[in-house]
């Protein structure tokens, strides 16, 4: 390499390198007019649209127990338990109007097992189990990310 | 004063040379995961750098014998989780083969547009950790800057930002509303000029250039004898693209270029080379946007799929154009409801395992370079 190449390097660094700067320069400026892109989280939230996938939520007056969320799940993190209903006991029904044949026992979550895809939500029949807005939900102790959805209480 | 003279006297002979053996990772930034390189060095030369995979191995091939067709999807989607729609649209058309179910032509053109835009997405996350591993760190945060609005789009159409679940068997999970097509304009019409801006920023940056061309060559000897796809062989000069060459889905219909790295700069298929190409790309994936987002046909978004996946014994390969490569699906059915055999082709394992190769001598920081440039997920490489 001879001093003139190694010059001609340096010119094309600076050139370019003066290039890269000026459109930092202009980004610099832009957000220096109409705010950084940037969300301050804890104190600022960016809105959660509509349908994302957070928290799990089960309507258990309208769980038919079914169980077609827990065969769905494919981590296996739904835990149900049903009896069958007296038959002198008076007729149950959910809200869209279908009849309940079993009774609910049990309905937990393991929440730190799900994998937050929505194939129970998407499977449920009645529509009972869905996905809340809901994500921030850390807790000290593991075995409290079992949600007890007969006593649920948040 | 006598006995530091002396010292000096002898100190050549003192000085043994002798090779080094370093770990670069599994807890390194540059190597873009839990990669462990074993790097043998004699001085600042790299004589040996052999990869150790592994370490986020997840037993995918297993764990989908257990799981039903469906529930295999989120699993797909933890593979090469930058690009998670290709990902799980290569297992959906798969099962859909199997299955001989037919798409709607909405939901055709629904993933296509999608699968674009996660390439655009990927391909600005390999763009802005190669800037990161060659010490430009504003490349780095433009590139996560228009990767937000791609996540942003994502999580109104899937409800997730990372891990989307999207592709479903028989079509898409979730219908896109005109709302989301609007924005999906925006974005495009926002990013085409900023290609141009990247490549001033970072890739016809002098100091760039010097620190990429002629490093990691990859002749196409080595790439057909490793099994190359993607951008690697395109890198290298070969034009092979599965959405020109073995078109699926609604590919034939769209009009789109295969850019193919010419050794602009330097040795043909060297790191500028593969950089130029994923720039490029990015280019042609807008084009497809461009040309489908208007013509989205009404329908249903997700053909008539059983509720129990349950594909007619036999066994079938499939593979799909990913932003790194081709990923390929070969899975055997015993008629049951969950798959008798799955296996995955990642093009991330057969890219890393090049590494040794083409690094044989070169510096310590152009082995950063070049794993840089080969793009790999770890996700992907251990499964």
């Amino acid at each position: 390499m001879t001093f003139l190449e190694y010059m001609e390097i340096l010119r094309d660094a600076a050139v370019s390198t003066a290039k890269g700067m000026l459109i930092t320069l202009k980004v610099f400026l832009r957000v220096n007019t109409s705010g950084a892109i940037t969300i301050q989280y804890p104190e600022n939230r960016d809105a959660i649209p509509l349908g994302s996938r957070g928290l799990l939520f089960n309507d258990v007056e309208d769980c038919i127990s079914c169980k077609q969320c827990a065969v769905a799940c494919p981590v296996d993190c739904i835990y149900i338990e049903a009896d069958k209903k007296d038959p002198g006991a008076t007729a149950d029904f959910t809200k869209g109007g279908v009849k309940k044949t079993l009774d609910l026992k049990k309905f937990d979550i393991d929440i730190s097992l799900c994998c937050y895809c929505g194939l129970c939500s998407a499977a449920c029949p009645t529509d009972c189990l869905y996905h809340t807005k809901e994500y921030e939900y850390s807790v000290f102790d593991r075995n409290k990310h079992v949600m007890d959805y007969l006593n649920y209480k948040r | 004063m006598e006995s530091i003279r002396e010292h000096l006297a002898d100190a050549p002979e003192n000085l043994k040379t002798d090779e080094l053996l370093i770990n670069m990772g599994p807890q390194h930034p540059s190597t873009h995961g839990v990669l462990r390189v074993i790097i043998k060095t004699d001085g600042e030369i790299v004589k040996e750098a052999i990869p150790e995979v592994g370490y986020l191995h997840r037993c995918f091939e297993k764990h989908s014998e257990n799981v039903d067709y469906m529930g295999v999807e989120p699993y797909v989607d933890r593979l090469d989780y930058l690009a998670s729609m290709n990902n799980a649209m290569g297992w959906a058309i798969a099962v859909e083969k199997m299955l001989g179910a037919e798409v709607p032509r909405r939901a055709e053109y629904i993933r296509v547009i999608v699968s674009e835009l996660q390439r655009i997405g990927s391909h600005l996350m390999a763009y802005g950790t190669y800037g990161l591993d060659m010490g430009a760190f504003t490349a780095f945060m433009y590139g996560f800057r228009d990767r937000e609005m791609i996540l942003d789009i994502f999580e109104s159409l899937s409800g997730a930002r990372l891990l989307y679940n999207y592709m479903w068997i028989g079509g898409v999970a979730r219908d896109i509303t005109p709302d989301q097509v609007q924005k999906i304009k925006d974005f495009v019409a926002y990013f085409k000029p900023k290609i141009d801006e990247y490549n001033d920023l970072v890739t016809y940056n002098k100091i760039f250039i010097e620190r990429t061309k002629n490093i990691g060559i990859l002749d196409l000897e080595t790439c057909f004898s490793y099994g190359l796809t993607g951008v690697m062989l395109r890198g290298a000069g070969f034009k092979w693209d599965l959405r020109k060459d073995l078109p699926y889905s609604i590919y034939p219909e769209v009009d789109f270029e295969v850019p193919v790295a010419s050794g602009e700069m330097g040795t043909l298929g060297d790191c500028w080379d593969r950089h130029i190409v994923r720039m490029h790309e990015m280019k042609q994936s807008l084009r497809i946007i461009e040309q489908l987002i208007d013509g989205i046909p009404t329908g249903p978004y997700r053909g008539k799929v059983g509720k129990v996946v349950k594909p007619p014994v036999g066994e079938h390969f499939s593979r799909t154009e990913c932003p790194r490569g081709e990923l390929a699906f070969y899975i055997v059915s015993d008629g049951s409801g969950k798959p008798y055999r799955v296996r995955c082709k990642s093009p991330c394992f057969l890219n890393i395992s090049t590494l040794d190769e083409i690094t044989r001598g070169v510096m310590v920081a152009d082995l950063v370079a070049t794993i840089g440039s080969l793009d790999i997920v770890l996700g992907e490489v251990d499964r």
